[in-house]
């Protein structure tokens, strides 16, 4: 078995590398509290309210398209991502892409939303812990019913009767939403080998989420590791249209897509209190292994 | 001569005979074109904006049905059974290219959450049978179809009908406009104004094609809404449906008050005159007048415009004048000379009223064709059409008549009332013998109507061309005021360099600058239905949970989508090539007391406010553009009455070889247009397309009083003391005017019973101006003509 002692090493090496940036921006971060950055992209020219002034008196309206100064695009693993994202694109576009093409012609619809509930539902107790951290009591609670109700009525979670039947909304919460709660900043831009984007909170949260992932407790390796193989490339799927497709409009898709990731993730943290946050499946957030 | 010319009466009766039956065969081709194009300019930098605008962004003609239940719930069963039915049936008609409804679009509301992954098809109540409660929630508020499908009371809905652009038409449209665009900065070479010469004459007979098209399709499209009658009210709207209805309400107008006009001219005829021939006689000179020059206008195919459409009335007003004059004055050398022949008598009226005559004409061609130098394309072909007008009526009047006339039997001429003589001599005394009060009278006469005309102003709502309680104006009123408005106003936004960023298709700035810009048009409540770039972000951050896009991640949706998909959703809203973003609205031309003229200001200057640059900022579209040409039709009006003036009194001077003479017979006309113009802005009637030619119209009517009047006294006035000779026109051509203001006042005066707006003006304003006309050259110009020109030699 030596692909799965080659994964065991590779993510060994990876936590171990997002730990210590994640570390290093933490430290560079702690000056400068969050709040203080939440202020400052609010101040961002255009991620403000605009203040229509006519005839008719002023009128203040929400933005429907915001935007984020380049300067806040601080990029300092620049040297770091630029190769993996490089090395991800030659990996995308020679292996992942077709794949996921072959995978997504083969998987009746029906199908591929099953698996996706599947894996959704299987995260449950982590969005229930992270809930809890959070003081979130209430969707702790609704987390911990839905992972009764799909595990049992909805077959291993491949249905969602809790929302069908008992209308019990999803709630996901992630370690990397527990340690924002706590004031930890994202860090810098990460391109995490085969991952894709993201930022050192999420990446580290990610990785530290696949250690204590329930899975670990249900299967053995290897098929643990295949679980999880099979899990981020099934939710790699809807996204390799996308990346292949934008990748081709850009003119440095690097920072094409680093910018992408950045103004979602600063306007996510502007807008954060938004009623029934719902997962978004847009193309912007790195999908990580346990993503649904 | 005029002995002459009554001699060879046979011969011109033939000519006359062999003239109708050829134009008669012309007046075939005789065309109406109330098409917006004939109403402008030929360089008109707004419509050729407007159309570099619309090859660019390509918006679509459609037709807007729509659909409102009697009783019950909109989102019912019912409804959407019935709405089914009628789209299958649009469907079907040949030029349809789709039928948009609440069944068939997209709701991606009902999606979770933003995903470009999308099969935008799949979203729709045909695909999904969505409940009549979530149909409700969809459309409530929803940024695109809010007022586009479904209003926003939510009491109906509507189904759009795209039909299908004819590709030829398209292409010569497209070349055209690219030559006219070259207009924009400079001039037209001799090869390119050929070549729109030969665009021209290609395009104009698919447009003839398309337009009877269209109104066929009307019809059928009303036939198949009668279906549903039982259930729902059905209300067709759209540009096209309006020019339907008002090609219909004029048509039916013309049959209906053309013979109600006639029969009242008949029955006055006959009571004035109490002679059958003298009711014959001016119809078959109106007639053949008419149908002379409606058939050289087809020959030279000069067509009529809104403006000019009145031409028919103004015609017939203008050869009763001429021909009342005839009769009156035959009626009195019959009674002087009782013993003279039919032939005799004819020749003597001839001879007197030829000369006035040939001058009334005269005087009045010179006015129209001071229309001429207006600069605006249906006014100057207005002026040529009316100098043709006048041309042929003049002819007919002076030729025609004495030759059917003179081979009638003589019949003793009854004397005319002595209760009218007795009135007339009233009058005349009053007159003369109070000249000073009379002037008085006619300077504040002229400063009132002065402070009237200060007050005038240009409106030209069509929905307001319909009677208040008439079907088709609650028809075109409901889609003008519950669903989103009716006459079409773009704002394009350029994007400035500044706001444009690698990468992406929009940036942030440009979406929020666009986002201002609308947000402005909404503050005006006459501003309906608006679309734009940013009615998709909206929807888009809405199924985003409310959170807005990131510019990234709408450059990543317009690229994910479906190209075909963008090019259906935005192609009529952004244009990548040039940079240029469209808002489309419709405005509700209805709106009671809306000032067109201060909204556009306002508009403007409101827009510049959100840190625009000007020159990024165009507003085209019908709106503007026939505010445009109103505004412009106002000024030319305004500033050719000068001219009109001036020109009257040159010829007046020729005629009558006096300054004098010139002075005194201008002051009535000037004073009687000035009159209309002033009733007008007090009773706060707009000057509209058709309104705006009322000034020439009451000037030409004026001048052919007054001519008569001063011809008559000034050839009195060489062998009798000058108050008998006043007194004697006032007997003869007093008669005349009298009896043709009282014809002419009370056959248009019908016109006041029509449900069309613009008909009703024109016989009520046209009746004021016969009426204003006589008032003023019974006390003004025998006052001015008593008091400055005593003397023989005047």
């Amino acid at each position: 078995m030596p692909d799965v002692s080659q994964s065991v090493i590779s993510t060994w090496s990876r936590l171990i590398f997002i730990f210590l940036t994640f570390a290093l921006s933490a430290c560079a971060s702690k000056n400068s509290a969050t709040q203080q950055a939440d202020q400052q992209q609010f101040q961002s020219p255009q991620a403000k309210p605009l203040v229509v002034e006519s005839s008719k008196g002023t009128e203040v309206i929400q933005p429907t398209v915001v935007g984020y100064q380049p300067k806040q695009f601080d990029d300092p693993l620049e040297s770091f991502n630029r190769p993996v994202f490089a090395f991800n694109d030659f990996l995308y576009t020679y292996a992942l892409i077709p794949a996921a093409k072959g995978y997504k012609a083969i998987m009746p619809d029906p199908a591929e939303e099953a698996v996706s509930r599947f894996f959704s539902n299987l995260r449950e107790p982590l969005n229930a812990i992270n809930h809890l951290a959070q003081g979130e009591g209430n969707k702790m609670g609704s987390s911990i019913l839905r992972f009764l109700i799909n595990s049992t009525i909805g077959i291993l979670g491949l249905f969602d009767p809790a929302k069908a039947w008992f209308d019990i909304e999803k709630h996901k919460s992630t370690l990397g939403d527990t340690l924002r709660f706590y004031g930890v900043d994202y860090g810098a831009f990460l391109v995490m080998p085969v991952l894709g984007p993201t930022d050192t909170r999420s990446g580290f949260s990610s990785i530290v989420e696949s250690f204590v992932h329930p899975i670990n407790y249900v299967t053995d390796d290897p098929q643990t590791t295949y679980f999880k193989v099979y899990s981020g490339f099934h939710s790699f799927t809807p996204r390799a249209e996308t990346y292949e497709k934008l990748s081709e409009k850009a003119e440095d898709d690097y920072l094409f897509f680093r910018n992408l990731y950045l103004e979602g993730l600063l306007r996510d943290q502007q807008y954060q209190d938004t009623p029934n946050p719902v997962p978004d499946a847009a193309m912007d957030k790195p999908e990580q292994l346990d993503e649904q | 001569m005029s002995s002459k010319l009554v001699k060879l009466n046979k011969i011109i009766l033939l000519v006359f005979a062999v003239m109708v039956v050829v134009l008669g065969y012309f007046t075939q081709q005789f065309r109406i074109d109330a098409s917006a194009d004939t109403l402008l300019v030929k360089d008109n930098k707004l419509f050729i904006q407007t159309q570099v605008m619309n090859k660019r962004f390509s918006p679509q003609e459609f037709i807007l049905v729509a659909y409102q239940p009697t009783k019950g719930e909109l989102f019912s069963q019912q409804t959407f059974d019935d709405i089914q039915a009628l789209s299958k049936k649009f469907s079907a008609m040949p030029r349809v290219q789709s039928v948009t409804s609440m069944l068939n679009v997209p709701l991606l509301s009902f999606m979770q959450g933003l995903n470009t992954d999308v099969d935008a098809d799949s979203w729709t109540w045909e695909k999904q049978h969505y409940s009549s409660a979530q149909m409700q929630k969809v459309f409530t508020d929803h940024p695109i179809y809010s007022d586009l499908l479904v209003n926003k009371q939510q009491t109906a809905t509507a189904i759009q009908i795209v039909f299908k652009p004819d590709p030829q038409l398209k292409k010569f449209e497209d070349e055209k406009t690219d030559i006219q665009q070259t207009l924009l900065n400079g001039e037209l070479s001799e090869q390119q104004q050929q070549r729109i010469e030969q665009l021209n004459q290609l395009i104009d007979p698919i447009k003839q094609q398309l337009d009877k098209q269209r109104r066929k399709e009307i019809d059928q499209i009303y036939a198949i809404a009668k279906e549903v009658k039982d259930h729902a009210h059905v209300y067709l709207g759209g540009g096209h449906v309006l020019a339907y209805q008002l090609i219909k309400i004029i048509q039916s107008d013309l049959m209906l008050f053309g013979s109600a006009i006639a029969a009242v001219i008949c029955i006055l005829l006959f009571i004035l005159f109490r002679q059958l021939r003298w009711v014959v006689l001016p119809l078959l000179c109106c007639g053949v007048s008419v149908i002379m020059t409606v058939g050289l206008f087809g020959m030279l195919d000069l067509r009529t415009t809104v403006i000019s459409s009145n031409f028919i009335a103004l015609q017939l007003i203008l050869t009763l004048a001429i021909v009342i004059h005839l009769i009156v004055q035959f009626r009195q050398s019959a009674q002087a000379n009782p013993e003279h022949s039919q032939y005799q008598l004819v020749t003597d009226t001839i001879k007197a009223k030829a000369k006035p005559c040939f001058y009334a004409a005269l005087t009045t061609s010179v006015g129209f064709a001071s229309l001429i130098f207006s600069n605006i394309q249906p006014v100057i072909s207005f002026g040529w059409m009316m100098i043709v007008a006048m041309l042929v009526s003049t002819l007919v009047a002076l030729l025609l008549f004495p030759a059917v006339l003179s081979l009638l039997s003589k019949k003793p001429q009854s004397h005319v009332s002595r209760r009218v003589e007795a009135t007339m001599e009233a009058l005349a005394n009053t007159v003369l013998a109070n000249k000073g009060k009379v002037f008085v009278a006619g300077l504040l006469v002229l400063m009132v109507s002065v402070l009237g005309i200060l007050r005038l102003n240009v409106e030209n709502s069509f929905i307001h061309y319909f009677s208040e309680d008439t079907k088709v104006r609650t028809e075109l009123e409901f889609i003008d005021q519950k669903f989103g408005g009716t006459t079409a106003l773009d704002v394009v936004f350029k994007v400035p360099d500044t706001q444009k960023l690698q990468d992406l298709v929009l940036s942030a700035q440009t979406v929020q600058t666009l986002q201002k810009l609308q947000q402005v048009l909404r503050q005006y409540p006459v501003v309906g239905k608006e679309m734009s770039v940013v009615n998709f972000t909206e929807l888009a951050s809405k199924i985003n949970n409310n959170k807005p896009l990131t510019e990234y991640e709408l450059t990543a949706v317009y690229h994910m989508l479906d190209k075909n998909l963008t090019e259906r959703l935005l192609g009529a809203y952004f244009d990548k090539e040039h940079h240029e973003l469209r808002i489309n609205t419709r405005i509700k031309d209805a709106t009671d007391g809306f000032n067109r003229a201060e909204f556009i200001q306002q508009l403007q200057s409101d827009l510049q406010q959100q840190g625009v640059a000007k020159q990024d900022i165009q507003l085209t579209n019908l709106f503007v553009l026939y505010q445009d040409i109103l505004q412009r039709l106002f000024d030319s009006q305004i500033s050719t009455l000068g001219l009109v003036y001036v020109a009257l009194t040159l010829v007046l001077f020729a005629i009558f070889r006096s300054v004098k003479v010139a002075m005194i017979a201008v002051l009535p006309n000037i004073l009687s247009t000035l009159v209309i113009l002033g009733v007008m802005g007090l009773a706060g009637i707009s000057l509209d397309l058709m309104t705006i030619t009322i000034a020439a119209i009451a000037m030409g009517i004026a001048v052919d009083d007054t001519i008569h009047f001063v011809h008559h006294y000034l050839s009195d006035n060489q062998q009798q003391d000058h108050q008998k000779a006043l007194h004697k026109a006032y007997q003869s051509v007093g008669f005349a005017m009298l009896f043709t203001s009282l014809i002419i006042a009370l056959g248009f005066g019908m016109l006041g019973f029509s449900d069309f707006i613009p008909s009703v003006m024109f016989g009520l304003l046209t009746g004021l101006a016969m009426v204003v006309a006589l008032v003023t050259d019974l006390t003004l110009l025998p006052a001015l003509l008593g008091r400055f020109a005593k003397n023989k030699t005047a």
